[in-house]
């Protein structure tokens, strides 16, 4: 083994990088999708549906607190296990398992995810946001307006992926997002008009942020997985002015962390490690006593070692979340 | 400077795209990125006064964090980063292989922050204020991430096979 020269080295990644880039799709369609595009919904604050806001009321006792910089935090106690999510499709096409769910802190932004298990590539996520969207006075190539139920909306397929957008009333918006699907336009059409009011499914991850460093503020919770037997339970937290990037996220699942190194550190009278340079994080784990695995990942570039393990120290994490809808219908 | 938003979209959609492109490895997921972002760019179009960094660090930020927003076959299926599924470079590459594929094999075993350090280096061609700018760090910090990212892509095996840079966790 040896080395190459730096200036070959910097040569090799110019040449190679510029390569990579040429590869770029034509912007043509880009630009269609951009410029057709309606503005992003207006945020809201008022959920769509009652169970919504009756999600929003759970959600905000099970994710965890909001942590001030200048505050001691404040833990609330949970009082519901899990949150309640407002949309369900009645209909989906044969073989479709539901193995995604995500709720954001005060339940505005919430998304299902389901695929084929015996054919890779088909998913449907069905995505609520807060506020409505504006439907765009022009359409690019490929959409069409449409109705669903009585609510305005449009359908947009590109490729083997289908998205349909409507806006059930004035605080909030539906995105179903259909691909792989043979028909996909057709399939997401008949998805998008089964869409209706659930109430019932939950997410209910178990786990909570206690104090939080860095005005870092408590945002989504999610649980994923294939079966009940590999659930993945996460939560994140974001910096406040950049609501869109995950910046602290905690993760509990049975699979440890994905590579070596790191350091040895003392975090919940358990022996974990410190990895200083992941995937663009500091990622702290330890394996729990039930032998599943804390994972944390600090995306801030800015909190010490000590404070991510203060986080973990003062993590709240159950044994009973609720993977039993992983894997069905 | 675009005097509208429209004209922004139009004339440097092609650009940051294939800055995506270089960035994540993977053009349609690129283009993915750069639509969410043109788009979530438009209500605060008014109030940005340098556009074109601008975006480009929404992007930037967009490939740290779009591990929430990808396709539920990758956030269920798949392991935690995409990139990273490429796998560390392995002996199994032959001595004809281009090499620059091979370096961006290697390329692509970078943990993301060093990745996208290297990529606003030697393909945006920014110093090391503007690369701090677009990461959020400091510019030691950009320096010691080349650095690092550097040392790794400059091993190789002489047998032809690449070493791959140690995997960041997921």
């Amino acid at each position: 083994m040896s080395r190459l020269a730096l200036d070959e080295t910097e040569e090799l990644i110019r040449r190679g990088l510029r390569r990579r880039a040429e590869s770029a799709p034509d912007p043509a369609v880009g630009i269609r999708t951009v410029l057709g595009a309606a503005p992003p919904p207006r945020r809201s604050r008022t959920p769509l549906l009652l169970v919504a806001a009756a999600a929003a009321i759970v959600l905000a006792v099970s994710i965890g607190v909001i942590v001030r910089p200048d505050a001691p935090a404040e833990r609330v106690t949970v009082a519901a296990p899990g949150s309640v999510l407002a949309l369900r499709p009645a209909w989906l096409p044969d073989g479709f398992v539901e193995r995604y769910r995500e709720i954001s802190a005060d339940g505005s932004l919430q998304t299902r995810g389901w695929t084929r298990p015996d054919e890779q590539g088909q998913e449907v996520l069905l995505t609520l946001l807060p506020g409505a969207e504006e439907m765009p006075e022009t359409l690019p190539p490929g959409g069409e307006r449409i109705t669903v139920g009585e609510a305005p909306g449009y359908r947009y397929t590109v490729g083997d992926t289908a998205l349909v957008t409507w806006t059930p009333d004035q605080d909030s918006t539906v995105q179903l997002r259909v691909t792989g699907v043979p028909d996909t336009s057709a399939a997401a059409r008949r998805i998008a008009d089964s869409v209706e009011p659930d109430g019932t499914a939950r997410v209910h991850a178990d786990l909570a942020f206690g104090a939080l460093p860095g005005g870092l503020v408590a945002d989504t919770t999610a649980v994923r997985g294939v079966s009940p037997a590999d659930g993945v339970d996460e939560v994140r937290a974001v910096a406040p002015g950049d609501p869109g990037r995950s910046a602290l996220s905690a993760e509990v699942s049975d699979d440890g962390p994905a590579g070596p190194g790191g350091t040895p550190v003392r975090v919940r009278g358990l022996e974990g490690t410190y990895v200083a340079d992941g995937v663009a994080t500091r990622d702290l784990s330890v394996r729990l006593p039930d032998g599943r695995w804390l994972v944390l990942r600090d995306a801030t570039d800015q909190l010490t070692r000590e404070q991510v393990v203060a986080v973990a120290e003062d993590l709240v994490i159950g044994e009973q979340p609720d993977h039993s809808w992983l894997g069905q219908r | 400077m675009p005097t509208s938003y429209t004209e922004f979209v139009e004339t440097r959609f092609g650009e940051l795209s294939r800055y995506a492109t270089a960035l994540t490895g993977d053009p349609h997921l690129a283009q993915d990125v750069v639509q969410d972002v043109l788009i979530r760019l438009r209500p605060r179009w008014g109030s940005i006064d340098a556009p074109g960094p601008y975006v480009r660090r929404m992007i930037t930020n967009e490939y740290f964090s779009w591990r929430r927003r990808r396709s539920v076959r990758d956030v269920v299926l798949s392991p935690p980063d995409v990139l990273t599924d490429i796998g560390p470079a392995t002996g199994d590459f032959s001595a004809q292989i281009d090499e620059r594929d091979a370096m961006m094999a290697r390329l692509s075993t970078l943990p993301r922050k060093q990745r996208a350090a290297v990529v606003l280096r030697y393909y945006e061609n920014c110093d090391d204020a503007e690369i701090a700018a677009v990461l959020g760090c400091r510019t030691s910090t950009v320096r010691s991430q080349i650095s690092r990212a550097l040392a790794t892509l400059r091993e190789v095996e002489r047998t032809g096979g690449l070493v791959a840079g140690r995997e960041g966790t997921a």
